[in-house]
């Protein structure tokens, strides 16, 4: 009922965007190269990776291909051309293209991400809301308690004693991996499977970000609750539910939405270390394999696509918070 | 005038200064590392596997037979001096960035802006992950991959701050009847900055031994120097058996990252009543 | 039509509301006593911090705690509603009686479509009213309230709409069910000059069309005249004056309501005239003199008044001062 007119400038506002994003994409690639040269050593054998491991004919390769011989105006804009062309490279260690590893983890990373996003932002709201409503309550109270506490927490830490409490002690869930080995291949068996592995990361990678939502709502509620519009309402007979659910609600659930904008990053980050801890098929186990391996071109790629999923998390989040508020495609 | 009564509603509140003492044990423990336990943390003392409270292991030993103790006490230095020292450097940094940019406005805020969300889009552990593997793993190298990584959004909650105060009456009547740049920026601006800069640094310090012990548990911190991170990250295998030797480090994580907080927030309470009082 | 008979839409009597500080319960409004009839417009003057706003969110029971009415009585078409819970008051209020507020660009929900909000005023109090049909009443009140092209309108939101047009919207919201009283607390003072006097003409004219007794809060007596039948001016919380808008305005009693109509700027008067101020402030609630709160700042005051709050004595038809002075000047004329 908003009318084409609002759903066009919506649209405007999220192409423009995009735009925007596009030159922090050159940046960051950018910013990758001269950091693949700050490395010590041989440019080849950094990028190749476990030096000395790499064959000559496979150094060589890489020279050409990344025109290492080169002036370096000319090898940045071939590593641009490059990157650009989404050509990540070759992981000599794991014989298969950069991209096509990279694109392999994604999906397990994204699982994982969009869980626990789901899971913070969904607990945060409703925990905030409670502290909020109930102000001088125990319930109050015990709910800051757990957001002082979560938010104090080192995640990997919280996740090595979950695993010792739930899947140890307790038998109820698995302690690593993504899959059980040797169980269903697919259909809706093997989604139980992955789901029964994904409960313990994906909660333990949500419990910052909800402490962190908790208190956000809970200080946005209390500002709604103090706000004209809400004398307004009550002034035309709203009782309070309704006054909570119609009214303050979607008002005071707009700092959560931008805040998850800005933390989409950190959560990615976060998940490597969760990754780690519970041997999650993901991104940020091969940027831990990657690591050690000394494979740089492949930690390059990874941080790159890291960072174009960041800028689309991103616009999804714009979109979420244009329809929320009409106001903001005007902005 | 302001510090005596910001000072009374700190000790008001009794989180604050349970934080506050906290804090202080945790800085008298590190302090004192070299008169407790006078060995290298990383020597081998004793039988492996010593659970907590058994003779002469306080809090037992780990899987090598190191004393976890000593490795508590002197990891607490390195937890502290890393966070001290990030939260300095980095406020130092958001201070001039976001202060040129809050104070100078037009081209140069809008360049400092698009820097700042430019470092905000780039996952922070991932990057600096990729910055320790560039350099060498030291506490040198850690330092500057979390300070990297942790500028920018001070630096915009500075610039949020001191374009906010540049455009209220009393800068700019300053500014009308003549106060050069520096003086406005110094007398008029930054004092009254001050409460949200402190108040984020504080977070700040948190922030940092939380990155610094999440960057060390994968095994990217300094090998020679005993930390809570490593810790963690050593006990991590027997972690069926004693899952104390990961346990006992990351509580002292969360105790002291909890202090600084809890001291954050009464300091937010402190010395801004009336934004505080929303939260 | 301001010597109506019968009971009165709204009686006031005794009202007394308090604020619970830290430092002792402060007097927000005391002594308060004023009827409303139908199709009247009662403005209540004051300064700021005078206790007007408070005496009109007393009214709807409103009052935001530390805040609360200790005593009295307000009678709503004869039935005193003080006693009455929050469910009750619920069913009141936009119903009985509805409210509009200071500040238009704030006091509607920035979410919300602004015929959605009109809606929901009557499909709150009408339960049997389909959402059609109270889309329809939406648009045929946007027109009452003067909202231009009201199909198109009613789907936009707040901030689509200038700061008339929102407060022709709360007003469209207050009147959804036929209020038979209208709180109107400052309702002209956040709009420019021009839209002030629109929005006054509109709701003199829907008092007429629905016979409305409206309460008009204004610190403007420049409004009273044209707008109001009867004024009660109010100073530190009590009322100091009363009588019809008219004979207080051209025939001032207490010393206070004649400083406020001096200080009002006279476009006829010579440039180079410095405009005349009252010396000091509202005294605050917790630094009240002890005698009548005007003294300090009262030209005429004696002795007497810096000892003993006046109470108020009739001085002519339908007139009331609480005024030591202006009682005695009157008494002997």
């Amino acid at each position: 009922m908003a009318g084409t007119p609002a759903a066009g400038s919506r649209w405007r506002f999220l192409g423009r965007r995009a735009l925007q994003a596009l030159p922090t994409i050159l940046v960051i690639v950018t910013v990758n190269f001269f950091l693949l040269r700050l490395a010590p050593g041989d440019p080849a054998s950094v990028m190749a990776g476990e030096a000395g491991a790499a064959t000559p004919e496979y150094m060589a390769q890489l020279r050409a291909q990344f025109g290492l011989d080169r002036p370096l105006a000319l090898q940045y804009l071939t590593y641009v051309r490059n990157v650009l062309t989404l050509d990540l490279g070759y992981s000599f260690r794991y014989q298969e293209s950069n991209l096509s590893l990279i694109l392999g983890r994604m999906s397990a990373t994204l699982l994982l991400m969009g869980a626990s996003v789901l899971i913070s932002v969904g607990l945060g709201t409703l925990l905030g809301l409670v502290a909020a409503l109930r102000r001088n309550r125990i319930e109050a109270a015990l709910i800051l308690l757990a957001t002082v506490l979560a938010y104090a927490s080192p995640i990997f830490w919280l996740g090595l004693m979950f695993i010792v409490v739930f899947a140890i002690q307790l038998g109820w869930v698995p302690t690593s991996g993504m899959t059980t080995a040797g169980g269903p291949g697919g259909g809706i068996a093997y989604a139980l499977d992955v789901l029964h592995h994904l409960v313990l990361p994906a909660v333990t990678l949500s419990l910052f970000y909800m402490a962190l939502y908790t208190r956000l709502m809970r200080a946005s509620v209390l500002e709604n609750l103090r706000m004209n519009y809400v004398v307004t309402a009550r002034a035309k007979g709203v009782p309070p539910r309704r006054l909570v659910l119609r009214h303050v609600l979607r008002n005071a659930v707009l700092p959560i939405v931008t805040m998850a904008g800005v933390q989409i990053g950190g959560a990615l980050g976060g998940s490597v270390v969760v990754e780690s801890v519970f041997g999650w098929p993901g991104l940020g186990q091969l940027a831990f394999e990657a690591l050690f391996s000394r494979d740089l071109n492949l930690l390059m790629g990874i941080l790159t696509l890291s960072s174009v999923v960041v800028i689309l998390a991103n616009l999804l989040v714009d979109l979420v918070h244009s329809i929320i508020d009409p106001r903001v495609a005007l902005a | 005038m302001r510090m005596p009564p910001a000072f009374r509603r700190f000790l008001r509140q009794p989180a604050a200064v349970a934080g506050a003492l906290l804090l202080f044990a945790v800085i008298a423990l590190a302090a004192s590392a070299d008169i407790l336990y006078p060995e290298d943390p990383f020597e081998i003392v004793g039988r492996p596997y010593l659970p907590p409270f058994s003779g002469e292991f306080l809090l037992g030993t780990d899987t090598l037979g190191r004393d976890l103790a000593s490795g508590i006490v002197h990891g607490a230095r390195v937890s502290l001096l890393i966070g001290a020292l990030a939260a300095l450097v980095v406020t130092a940094i958001g201070v001039l960035v976001g202060g040129a940019a809050g104070y100078l406005g037009g081209k140069v805020d809008a360049l400092l802006m698009r820097l700042t969300e430019l470092f905000q889009t780039i996952p922070s552990f991932l990057f600096a992950i990729v910055l320790v593997a560039i350099m060498e793993p030291s506490l040198k190298a850690l330092l500057i991959a979390i300070v990297v990584v942790s500028w920018a959004p001070l630096a915009r909650l500075v610039r949020a701050e001191v374009a906010g105060l540049r455009s209220r009456d009393y800068v700019q009547s300053a500014i009308a009847i003549g106060m050069g740049d520096a003086g406005v920026l110094a007398r008029q601006i930054l004092p009254n900055a001050l409460p949200a800069i402190l108040v984020a640094a504080s977070v700040m310090v948190a922030t940092a031994i939380l990155f610094e012990s999440g960057l060390s548990f994968l095994g990217l911190g300094d090998p020679n120097i005993m930390s809570w991170g490593l810790m963690i990250g050593a006990g991590r295998s027997a972690i069926r058996t004693a899952w104390w030797m990961s346990g006992i480090p990351g509580i002292a994580i969360l105790l002291t990252v909890l202090s600084i907080n809890l001291v954050g927030d009464g300091l937010n309470e402190a010395l801004n009543p009336r934004a505080a009082g929303a939260t | 039509m301001s010597a109506s008979t019968g009971e009165p839409v709204l009686r006031v009597e005794g009202l007394r509301t308090v604020v619970e500080t830290p430092r002792g319960t402060v007097t927000a409004v005391t002594d308060m006593d004023l009827s409303v009839h139908a199709g009247e417009t009662v403005a209540v003057v004051g300064e700021s911090g005078s206790g007007k706003s408070a005496f009109a969110y007393s009214i709807i029971r409103l009052v935001q705690p530390p805040g609360r009415v200790a005593a009295g009585r307000i009678l709503l078409g004869g039935r005193d509603i003080l006693p009455l819970d929050e469910a009750a008051m619920r069913d009141i209020r936009g119903r009985e009686m509805a409210m509009v507020f200071q500040e238009p660009s704030t006091s509607l929900n920035p979410l919300m479509p602004v015929g959605a909000q009109v809606a929901e005023a009557i499909l709150l109090h009408e339960k049997d009213v389909t959402r059609a049909h109270a889309r329809a009443r939406t648009l045929d009140l946007l027109r009452l309230v003067g909202i231009p092209a009201p199909e198109r309108r009613v789907d936009e939101y707040p901030h689509q709409l200038s700061g008339g047009m929102r407060q022709r919207i709360v007003i469209a919201m207050a009147l959804a069910c036929r209020p038979a009283l209208l709180l109107a607390d400052e309702p002209t003072t956040a709009l420019d000059v021009t839209v002030q006097a629109q929005v006054l003409d509109l709701i003199d004219r829907l008092k007429a069309e629905l016979g409305m007794g409206v309460v008009l809060i204004t610190h403007d007596l420049g409004l009273v005249a044209d707008h109001a039948q009867r004024v009660a001016v109010i100073y530190a919380g009590r009322k100091v004056e009363e009588g019809p808008a008219e004979a207080v305005l051209s025939d001032p009693a207490h010393p206070y309501t004649r400083a406020l109509l001096a200080c009002r700027p006279d476009p006829w008067q010579d440039a180079s005239q410095p405009l005349v101020e009252i010396p000091g402030v509202v005294p605050p609630p917790l630094a009240r003199p002890p005698g009548c709160a005007f003294a300090p700042r009262c030209a005429m005051a004696e002795p007497a008044c810096r000892s003993v709050i006046p109470t108020l004595n009739p001085i002519g038809p339908g007139r009331q001062v609480a005024c030591l002075v202006a009682s005695r000047e009157r008494a002997a004329a």
